[in-house]
C-alpha cells in the first residue's frame, strides 16, 4: 500500500505542500477560487520548525501515517473514523458522521488531526485522506524538492538502501585507492 | 498545453526536442509547480528578517508578516516595486537616447543626426524651447539637457507629462496627488516607501504605484519623441516576418533588445559592408533581422524583417542559420549562449549594463558607433564561416507585414480623406458606428500561455466586432508572424463597418487594398503613440480620454514593464485587460482597487480575464458603455 514518505533533509520549508493540500481540499480546487470560498480550506499536513541553532531551524514535513492499528479509530466514539477499502484512515464516509468531539485530535501521536471547518461549513476533525481523486497526493506533486514521496514502503526503504550503499561503495573505493597509493610510495 | 500556435516555433521545437536543447518552455516545466505564495504576491523579501508569507486562506498560517505588514500591505508593496522596475526600464531607454542626442550636439557622436527635423521642431515647440537664432546642434543640446533634467526631482510636473495629456487628466492627477516630480526620483520614492517600516497603507501605496506608472508614460513618450528625431518618424513600410525571413545564402544577423541606438547603425553599416560578406561566401550579403522591440524599431524605419518575438528568441538560433545575435537590453534570455553552444551563432552583448556569461562582449558607445558596428559585423562573418549546412533548418513560414503606423502616419493617411481636419473621418466613423471603438494590443508573450493563441483569438473576435486595432511590441510581433498585418487579414476577419473604413483608407493611401487588420504602431515604448492619438481625439472633442471608446489589452503579459504600461493605461482612463493573473490575488482589497475603485477615481480600470472569448465580450461591453456615456 502506497504511503507518503518524507525526506526531511530535502525540505526547504517553502510550504507549497500545505498550500496544495488546502487547495485540493477546497470546493473549487484552484488557488484563487479557494481563497474566495466562504469556508476557506485547511491543510492536512504541516511543515514544523525544529530549532537547530539559535539562528537556524530544521524544517520537517509532518504527515498522517495512516497507522494500523490507528489510535484515532480506536478513540472515535461515533465510529466516523474508519479504515476505508483503499486502506486510508478517514472520518469521511464512516458508520456515523463526525461529531467534532476531538477525541482523535487528542489521541493522534503525531498531532496530524485538527478540528476545523470543512469547505461545506461543517465543524469536524480534518485529516489527510491521501487525496482519493488523484493518482498521487497533492502535497507530493507540489513538492519542488522531492522531499515528499508517495511509494510502497519497500520501495522507499530500497531507495534509502541504494543511497546508503552508494555512499559505502564510494568510501570503499576511496579507501582502496589510498591504500594502493600508499603501497606505491 | 501546446507551446505555440506559430508554425515556425512548432517546427523549431521539434528540433530542440530531438537535439535535447532546453528552451524557455522546458525551463517553465521544470519550475512546476510554482510557489503559491509568490503567485498570490503573499511573499515579502523586503528585509533580512524575512522571507515572510501570509496564509492565503487565513486558516492555520500567519496573517501578518514579522514587521506586522498585512496581506494587503505586502501585495501592494510588491506590485509597487514591479511597476518601479518597469518604469526604470523605459526611463533608461529614454535617457540613453537623450545622451546620444547630447553627444551629437557636442559633435561627439558623428554617426548620428537629426533625421526628422519637422518632428524635432514640433517637440521643441511643445516643450517650450525657443528656436530663435539657434542652430540644430544648440537646440539638440538644450532638448537633451531638458530630457535629462526630467529624471531628477523638481518642484513641478515633468514636461513630457503636462504637455502630452488632456487638461482634465492633468487636473485629476493633481487632485489625487499622483503627479510625479521626476521620472527617476519616483522610482527611488517607491523603493523608499515600500521598504520595511515606511508606507503600510495599501491604498496609499497603490496611488504611489499609479504615480510611478505616470512617470513611466512620460519616459516612454520622451523615448518615442527622441527616437523619431534621431532616426526618423516611421512611415508605412512593407516587410516580412517569421523565422522564414532568414536566408540560407546570407549572413544572418539578428538585432535583439529594445533600443534603436545601436541597431540603426548596424543597418547602415551592414549595407556598406555587403562586399565583405559576399567575399566570405554569402552571395546575398548581410541579412539583418529583428527580434523583440529592437526588431520593431528597425522594421518600422527600414523594413528589416521581423524574425520573432522575445519568447521564441532561442528558436532563431535553432534554425542553424543565425550567424550572430547582437543584443542591447531588456527581454534578453541569459540562456542564449547555452543554446548557441550547440550551433555556431555568436551571441554579442553590447551594453555595459547587460553582460551574459558565455557571450562575447563588444562594448558599444555612441562616439564610435560605426566602428563598433563594423566590429560586430566582422564577428558575424567569422561565425558564418563556421556555419554547419547540415544543421540549417530555416522554416518555410514567412508572412508579409505592414508596419510603421506612427501617430503621424495615421494622421497623414486620414488627411487624404480630409486634409483640413484629419481626425474627422475617424471620429465620424466611430460616431456612425462603423467603428465600435479602438483597442490597443500591447504586452509580451508569456510562457504560461500557448504562444500567440490569446492574441490571435482575441484580435479576430474584436475585429469581427468592428473594433479598430492598434498594436505594439510583442503584440505587433505576434500579429506580424500570423499574417494579420496584411490587407488579406482585413478582408478575412474585419467586421463590415471596420472593413469599409480600412478599405477606404487603404485605397486613399494608394495601396489598392485595405489597410491591415491591425495597425503596427511601434515598439513597446511606442505605446505613447497610441496615447497621443487618444489625447488628440479627446482634445478635439473637448472630452477626456476616460470618456472615449478606447480600451487596451495585454493578453500575454509577462514583464514588469507590462505592469507599468497597464497601470498608466488605467491612469489615462482606459479599461485595460490582462490575460495573465498578476501576483496580486493574495489581497482582495488590492484586486478591488485595481478592478473597481480605479474606475471611480480615474475612469480606467483593470479587467483580468484569462479566457479569450470572455475577454472579448468584456472589452466589447466596456466600449459600449463608453459609447453610451457619450450618447452615440
Amino acid at each position: 500500500m502506497k504511503r507518503i514518505y518524507v525526506r526531511p533533509e530535502l525540505c526547504t520549508g517553502c510550504k507549497s505542500c500545505e498550500l496544495a493540500c488546502a487547495v485540493e481540499h477546497s470546493k473549487s480546487k484552484n488557488l484563487i477560487g479557494a481563497m474566495m470560498e466562504p469556508f476557506p480550506p485547511h491543510p492536512r499536513l504541516y511543515i514544523e520548525a525544529v530549532e537547530k541553532s539559535s539562528f537556524d531551524f530544521f524544517k520537517i514535513p509532518m504527515t498522517c501515517r495512516h497507522c494500523d492499528p490507528a489510535p484515532c479509530i480506536a478513540a472515535c466514539i461515533p465510529q466516523a473514523m474508519h479504515r476505508s477499502a483503499s486502506d486510508t484512515v478517514t472520518n469521511v464516509g464512516g458508520k456515523n458522521a463526525c461529531i467534532a468531539c476531538g477525541m482523535c485530535v487528542m489521541m493522534c501521536p503525531f498531532g496530524m488531526i485538527a478540528r476545523g471547518t470543512s469547505p461545506d461549513g461543517k465543524i469536524m476533525a480534518l485529516k489527510c485522506d491521501l487525496c482519493p481523486d488523484r493518482s498521487a497526493p497533492a502535497c507530493v506533486s507540489a513538492c519542488p524538492e522531492g522531499a515528499l514521496l508517495f511509494l510502497e514502503g519497500d520501495d522507499f526503504a530500497h531507495q534509502k538502501r541504494q543511497r546508503a550503499s552508494t555512499a559505502l561503495t564510494t568510501a570503499n573505493q576511496l579507501g582502496e585507492e589510498t591504500l594502493v597509493q600508499a603501497q606505491q610510495e | 498545453m501546446e507551446r505555440s500556435i506559430s508554425l515556425d516555433s512548432i517546427q523549431m521545437l521539434k528540433i530542440t526536442k530531438e537535439m535535447g536543447i532546453d528552451t524557455v518552455w522546458d525551463r517553465y516545466e521544470k519550475q512546476q509547480p510554482q510557489c503559491g505564495f509568490g503567485e498570490t504576491g503573499l511573499c515579502c523579501r523586503h528585509c533580512l528578517q524575512g522571507p515572510c508569507r501570509i496564509d492565503p486562506f487565513g486558516t492555520t498560517g500567519p496573517k501578518l508578516g514579522i514587521c506586522g505588514a498585512s496581506a494587503d500591505t505586502i501585495v501592494a508593496r510588491g506590485l509597487a516595486r514591479n511597476i518601479a522596475a518597469g518604469t526604470s526600464s523605459h526611463s533608461a531607454h529614454a535617457k540613453h537616447l537623450a545622451h546620444t542626442l547630447l553627444k551629437w550636439s557636442r559633435g561627439e557622436a558623428p554617426d548620428y543626426g537629426i533625421r526628422d527635423q519637422q518632428k524635432f521642431y514640433r517637440v521643441l515647440d511643445r516643450v517650450g524651447i525657443s528656436r530663435e537664432d539657434k542652430t540644430d546642434q544648440q537646440l539638440a543640446g538644450e532638448l537633451a539637457k531638458l530630457c535629462l533634467e526630467e529624471f531628477s526631482e523638481r518642484e513641478e510636473a515633468p514636461v513630457w507629462l503636462k504637455t502630452t495629456i488632456t487638461k482634465a487628466r492633468m487636473e485629476k492627477f493633481e487632485k489625487l496627488g499622483i503627479v510625479p516630480l521626476g521620472l527617476d526620483s519616483v522610482v527611488a520614492e517607491i523603493m523608499h516607501r515600500t521598504t520595511n517600516g515606511v508606507d503600510a497603507d495599501p491604498i496609499n501605496i497603490l496611488l504611489a504605484s499609479i504615480k510611478c506608472a505616470i512617470a513611466d508614460y512620460s519616459g516612454m513618450y520622451m523615448g518615442t519623441d527622441l527616437s523619431d528625431i534621431l532616426f526618423g518618424t516611421p512611415a508605412p513600410v512593407m516587410s516580412t516576418a517569421n523565422l522564414g525571413s532568414l536566408k540560407v545564402n546570407a549572413i544572418n544577423v539578428a538585432v535583439h533588445g529594445h533600443n534603436p541606438v545601436l541597431s540603426e547603425i548596424m543597418v547602415a553599416e551592414a549595407m556598406k559592408m555587403a562586399d565583405e560578406a559576399k567575399a566570405a561566401g554569402a552571395s546575398e550579403g548581410f541579412n539583418l533581422v529583428g527580434i523583440c522591440c529592437t526588431g520593431h524599431e528597425v522594421l518600422m524605419r527600414h523594413g528589416i524583417p521581423y524574425a520573432t518575438n522575445s519568447l521564441s528568441q532561442e528558436l532563431a538560433i535553432v534554425t542553424g542559420a543565425l550567424d550572430a545575435a547582437v543584443v542591447d537590453y531588456q527581454c534578453i534570455m541569459p540562456s542564449l549562449p547555452e543554446v548557441a553552444k550547440r550551433f555556431h551563432t555568436a551571441i554579442i552583448t553590447t551594453m555595459p549594463i547587460t553582460k551574459i556569461p558565455g557571450a562575447t562582449h563588444i562594448e558599444f558607445d555612441e562616439e564610435h558607433a560605426g566602428e563598433k558596428a563594423r566590429e560586430v559585423l566582422r564577428l558575424a562573418i567569422e561565425a558564418y564561416k563556421k556555419r554547419d549546412p547540415a544543421k540549417v533548418n530555416i522554416p518555410e513560414s514567412r508572412n508579409n507585414a505592414m508596419a510603421g503606423m506612427s501617430a503621424e502616419s495615421i494622421l497623414s493617411v486620414l488627411s487624404l480623406l480630409d486634409a483640413n481636419d484629419p481626425l474627422k473621418p475617424l471620429i465620424d466613423n466611430i460616431v456612425n458606428g462603423n467603428i465600435l471603438g479602438v483597442c490597443l494590443f500591447a504586452g509580451c508573450n508569456d510562457v504560461k500561455i500557448t504562444q500567440d493563441k490569446f492574441y490571435v483569438t482575441l484580435v479576430k473576435e474584436l475585429a469581427a466586432n468592428n473594433i479598430l486595432i492598434l498594436c505594439t511590441g510583442c503584440a505587433a510581433g505576434s500579429f506580424a508572424r500570423h499574417g494579420l498585418l496584411t490587407p488579406e487579414a482585413t478582408e478575412k476577419y474585419a467586421g463590415p463597418g471596420l472593413k469599409a473604413v480600412l478599405t477606404a483608407l487603404g485605397h486613399a493611401a494608394g495601396l489598392n487594398a485595405p489597410l491591415p487588420l491591425a495597425l503596427h504602431t511601434g515598439s513597446c515604448v511606442d505605446n505613447s503613440r497610441a496615447a497621443s492619438i487618444a489625447t488628440a481625439i479627446a482634445n478635439k472633442l473637448g472630452v477626456d480620454v476616460s470618456q472615449l471608446p478606447v480600451v487596451a489589452t495585454a493578453p500575454e503579459a509577462a514583464m514588469e514593464k507590462a505592469l507599468s504600461i497597464g497601470t498608466w493605461a488605467v491612469a489615462m482612463g482606459l479599461p485595460t485587460h490582462v490575460g495573465v493573473v498578476p501576483p496580486v490575488t493574495g489581497s482582495p482589497l488590492v484586486v478591488q482597487v485595481l478592478t473597481q475603485t480605479a474606475k471611480d477615481l480615474l475612469g480606467g480600470y483593470f479587467i483580468v480575464e484569462p479566457d479569450p472569448k470572455l475577454a472579448a465580450e468584456k472589452l466589447v461591453a466596456a466600449l459600449k458603455e463608453r459609447r453610451q456615456g457619450l450618447g452615440i
